[in-house]
């Protein structure tokens, strides 16, 4: 078992690769009462078009269906997982995005068991005719809660106007007449294809002896005939560099109109060190130009145009990536307008006491956010999927500096990458 | 079983209220300043604009991006400011999360320059026409936005119409017509005089020194200040006259349930704990009656649950189904609340909500905001507890004491949010 200990968190990771491929990290807490453990697949709403590893086709499945998938593993043989893990005194729970589906648990007593019974539900699929049709309804539902979410659609909208091809343009839920194609058949080939061990990692944060758990864990998982298809194949259609559409606008009923604007990446390193150098330098550009204590935003607040709850991120992943930044305002042309212009002088001056301040925000919020387990699992787990370690955050911002994020201002901040959604008021 | 959190209890001598927990685990200081008003048409909104101008600027720092600046250099320290509302209750509140240095490659006292930002934000206003004019426009739009969330919409419908005419109608950040008719001065006098007059507590949660914080704030914060104000006259209703059923039509793809029930209960009661229970057993968790019942068994809902107000003594079902479905919702949602008033539940699912309500329990000791909510709903309540003190109450809930909630339990309101008729 591999230990990395990091002496500014002061917590350390024990790493080990199971002999059927999983992937195993153990963060030990002391002092908690809570244990939270959690299992996930790097199979995403993106993963639509695979070939399949028993016949070599290629095939292309239903939108929405990995995040289906995600629901129909709560049902097993004996009745539904949840009440297993209530029996435990746990709560069980899972989530679906672009890029992976994770299943998880909390529970502050019988943690073995509970970990056992995560690695069991998910290692166990039941789908029968029935209980695929019944999930229909419930998801159909769950589609509609979304489509009432202004601040969901005007999200949904943008990257619909970014991408032309690309999967991440699709809900991760799909629509209801998508879901309702799904069949058992189709459910069972992507957990085939996409649920084995080495595709997965399991991560657990608590107060527990790694080396007892980790015992029991490979005690599970060598009992278990479990297949493993090293060669996952996914395709990807070709993107063009280009965004499809510059102005997307919708009207529902909303207070005043919801904004947001994006800007297409068009540099995608393919994953690892550049792949988070890019991430963190875009992340400190942005709060240069647009952060809270940016001259461009004070000048938006008291201009009426922005409120307190503007915000802006990046989105780097393997193939596809997009800045995002916006909220509600009273006029959306205007804000547009006047973001190009602040942009156009603030990229200009970029300025070293700037940059600096942003640089210790980020140091604090990354020690902050080990106060989350949930924070800290899902980013752990979410790296490791690119190749990286969140550990290696700290060092990797130092190779930043101001020439950097000039370079990255030229490369991104460009009239023909920049998208905007707009929901107006009926 | 671990040791649990507990807050030590300090009054500084201008009656401030100061609750320490000390606490190793967290590697963020959490410093939470309340201030208790009692929710009334007078004054609620002009108390809910005080917070928002007190962030647009102070002596030494004279602008909201002088502060933003400032809570950069402390390593990215967040202070937010906001406003809730707990029974008839308004609280302003001022929360400052600052990273303890001993995570930093820094020797900065980062918690004593955090407290002097708080002080200065607090007792030096700049206060100007101009932040008021601002600030007055930003409440206005963000009570209208509430409809942007239909979930959140629906809900406060509901908790309108159900108790029109009491304070709890008020919504937390004021009225948009009250709003209108205020002015800088107005506003100004109430934030001297609820700085004044006010019960105000502070919450310390981290890994601290207690000594030195206690002494840091009692020196510092050292304004004129004596309580004189009573902050919670939240009035308890336990008889319904006649159930509103009510229908309101909005542009939407989902129609959204919300019954409201007065449960006549509040944290202080001796039922308390037994309602936590029933709660949990009809719609808190995955196992529990109304996600088992709407959701698992009828494919009707995706979210079905229940939760409760329990400084006012309100319980509320929720769920989100197809305009078509409204009768047929609402008869299993009463039918399983007919199986709770009768008892009608089995030992297991006794046992599912107790283990699953400690693991919250044990839980929320893990997240510094969450500890500070418990404690805060205890001391607002006049019954402050401990986890540890919860966690005993619970364990000592009869299935008798259960049906007694269910006795008590009444339907008061059922607000359906549905479509808008095509012409």
């Amino acid at each position: 078992m591999q230990k990395i200990y990091n002496d500014i968190i002061k917590e350390r990771i024990y790493l080990k690769k199971l002999a059927n491929g999983l992937t195993v990290m153990l963060m030990p807490r002391a002092n908690y009462n809570k244990f939270y453990g959690i299992f996930a697949t790097d199979y995403g709403s993106i993963d639509n078009k695979f070939v399949n590893p028993e016949t070599n086709e290629v095939v292309k499945v239903p939108d929405g269906i990995a995040h289906f998938l995600e629901h129909k593993l709560f049902e097993s043989e004996e009745g539904d997982v949840f009440s297993k893990f209530a029996r435990l005194g746990a709560s069980a729970n899972a989530f679906t995005n672009y890029n992976m589906t994770a299943y998880l648990f909390t529970t502050s007593s019988n943690f073995t068991e509970a970990t056992m019974s995560l690695l069991d539900f998910v290692q166990d699929p039941y789908f029968t005719d029935e209980n695929v049709e019944k999930e229909k309804g419930i998801i159909a539902q769950e589609i509609r809660m979304y489509d009432d979410e202004a601040n969901y659609q005007v999200y949904a909208n943008l990257l619909n106007g970014l991408y032309h091809h690309h999967p991440v343009k699709i809900d991760i839920a799909g629509t209801v007449e998508s879901i309702s194609k799904i069949s058992k058949e189709d459910l069972y080939l992507c957990y085939n294809t996409f649920y084995n061990p080495g595709n997965m990692i399991l991560f657990l944060t608590g107060d527990f002896n790694p080396v007892e758990i980790l015992e029991k864990i490979e005690e599970n998982q060598y009992r278990k005939e479990l297949v493993n298809y090293n060669n996952i194949k996914r395709i990807y259609p070709e993107e063009p560099a280009s965004i499809r559409e510059k102005v997307i606008v919708n009207k529902m009923d909303v207070s005043e109109p919801l904004f947001r604007l994006g800007i297409k990446e068009k540099n995608l390193p393919e994953k690892g060190k550049e792949l988070l150098k890019q991430e963190l330098g875009t992340g400190l550009l942005l709060d240069l130009l647009i952060g809270k204590s940016s001259i461009l935003y004070q000048d938006l607040y008291d201009q009426g145009l922005i409120d307190d709850y503007f915000s802006n991120y990046y989105v780097l992943e393997k193939g596809y990536g997009y800045v995002i930044m916006g909220g509600k305002t009273r006029d959306p042309e205007l804000l547009y307008k006047k973001l190009l212009d602040g942009f156009k002088i603030g990229g200009r001056t970029l300025k070293k006491e700037d940059f600096n301040r942003a640089y210790k925000r980020v140091l604090g919020e990354y020690v902050q956010s080990f106060n989350s387990f949930e924070a800290v699992a899902t980013e752990f787990i979410s790296y490791y999927f690119k190749d990286i370690s969140f550990f290696d955050i700290l060092d990797i911002i130092e190779e930043i500096d101001l020439d950097y994020l000039n370079k990255r201002y030229v490369e991104l901040f460009q009239e023909n990458n920049y998208v905007r959604s707009v929901i107006e008021k009926i | 079983m671990k040791e649990m959190e507990t807050f030590q209890y300090y009054q500084t001598d201008n009656e401030l209220d100061l609750y320490i927990c000390k606490n190793k685990k967290f590697k963020t200081n959490l410093i939470q300043m309340i201030i208790l008003c009692q929710l009334n048409e007078e004054d609620a909104s002009s108390n809910a604009l005080i917070p928002f101008i007190l962030y647009r600027g102070s002596k030494n720092y004279p602008s909201s991006r002088a502060f933003k600046i400032e809570l950069e250099e402390l390593y990215g320290a967040e202070l937010s400011v906001s406003v809730w509302k707990r029974g008839e209750i308004q609280l302003l509140n001022f929360s400052l999360e600052i990273v303890n240095e001993k995570y930093l490659p820094t020797d900065e006292l980062l918690l004593e320059k955090g407290l002097a930002l708080l002080k200065d934000l607090l007792l030096n206003p700049l206060f100007t026409e101009e932040f008021f004019q601002q600030e007055k426009e930003f409440i206005i739009k963000e009570i209208k936005s509430i409809i942007n969330d239909k979930y959140s919409y629906s809900l406060n419908r509901c908790f309108q119409e159900m108790c029109a005419g009491e304070p709890f109608s008020i919504y937390k950040l004021g009225r948009i017509e009250d709003h209108e008719k205020l002015s800088r001065d107005q506003v100004f006098q109430q934030y001297q005089e609820v700085i004044k007059n006010n019960r105000i507590l502070f919450f310390v949660i981290g890994d601290v020194d207690e000594k030195r914080v206690y002494e840091k704030i009692n020196n510092s914060f050292n304004f004129r200040h004596q309580v004189v104000k009573d902050y919670n006259n939240t009035i308890i209703i336990n008889d319904v006259k006649g159930i509103k059923e009510l229908e309101e039509r909005l542009n939407v793809q989902q129609g959204k349930i919300v019954l409201g029930f007065r449960t006549g209960i509040t944290r202080k009661d001796d039922l308390y704990y037994p309602l936590l229970m029933y709660n949990g057993i009809l719609g808190a968790f995955p196992h529990s009656k109304l996600f088992q019942n709407v959701r698992e068994k009828e494919s009707l809902a995706y979210y079905a649950s229940s939760s409760l107000e329990s400084t006012k003594g309100l319980l509320l079902i929720t769920a989100g189904i197809d305009f078509a479905n409204y009768d047929k919702t609402r008869d299993i949602i009463l039918k399983e609340l007919e199986k709770m008033r009768q008892g009608d539940f089995t030992e297991e699912e006794f046992q599912w909500t107790m283990k699953s309500l400690i693991n919250s329990f044990e839980s929320t000791a893990d997240n510094n905001r969450g500890l500070l909510a418990h404690y805060l709903l205890g001391v607002i309540n006049h019954k402050t507890e401990t986890i540890k003190d919860s966690i005993d109450e619970l364990g000592k809930v009869k299935k008798e004491d259960i049906i007694r909630v269910g006795e008590k339990l009444q339907l008061d309101t059922i607000y359906f949010l549905n479509k808008k008729v095509t012409e």
